[in-house]
């Protein structure tokens, strides 16, 4: 496994683990507030879980570690950001909409937008998972 | 699941004759090993360039290495 595919892994189970916490507090049984509270401590948990797992990943990886994104790694890259890009701008937007449309205050609208941009972020590093994988043909 | 490319390669035998490994490949063309492996398995097509350096280290002419299907 290469140290790009590594570095996928990496963020996507960071953030699924750390935003699942939080989405968990924000629409769980606690309600928003908790949420809001933890959302600091959450935000640097997942910097300290994608340092961490990119420190692990480069010292299992040091070949590849030293080398520049290759050409396929960029192209994934770069299918992978359209992608997420475009459906995070959706997702925002009817993430907006669905908290006008519930009349949520503002915590709720941005829990609303979190979990929206969480989304368009775990099927940005979930596409690269499957690249690398070669479940899907890029290129 | 992904699309089919349309065209084959003959990189694994090719190396395989001049005991190349992947990994010998992929330093030589400045790719990663996982990339030639997607190539050798028709999961990625290489750009232009990289389909030449890659001839050029098998030492074989571009159609010898890569088969369009017809």
């Amino acid at each position: 496994m290469s140290y790009s595919e590594k570095s996928a892994w990496v963020c996507f189970v960071g953030i699924l683990a750390v935003y699942g916490g939080y989405a968990f507090s924000a629409f769980g049984p606690s309600g928003p507030e908790a949420g809001m509270i933890t959302h600091l401590g959450l935000m640097l948990g997942l910097a300290i879980v994608l340092i961490g797992g990119h420190v692990a990943a480069a010292l299992f990886s040091p070949k590849d570690n030293a080398k520049c994104p290759d050409e396929r790694d960029r192209a994934i890259i770069n299918k992978s950001d359209s992608l997420a890009g475009n459906l995070g701008i959706a997702g925002a937007l009817i993430a907006a909409a669905t908290g006008f449309a519930d009349r949520a205050d503002a915590i709720g609208v941005a829990n609303y937008v979190v979990i929206a941009v969480v989304i368009a972020e775990l099927i940005r590093y979930g596409m690269r998972i499957t690249a690398y994988r070669g479940w899907v043909t890029v290129g | 699941m992904g699309k089919e490319l349309p065209f084959t390669n003959s990189i694994a035998e090719l190396r395989k004759d001049r005991k190349i490994t992947q990994q010998e490949l992929a330093d030589a063309i400045g790719m990663t090993r996982q990339t030639i492996v997607a190539i050798e398995k028709g999961k990625y097509s290489p750009s232009l360039e990289a389909a030449f350096k890659i001839a050029h280290v098998l030492e074989q002419d571009l159609e010898n290495v890569f088969i369009w299907k017809t």
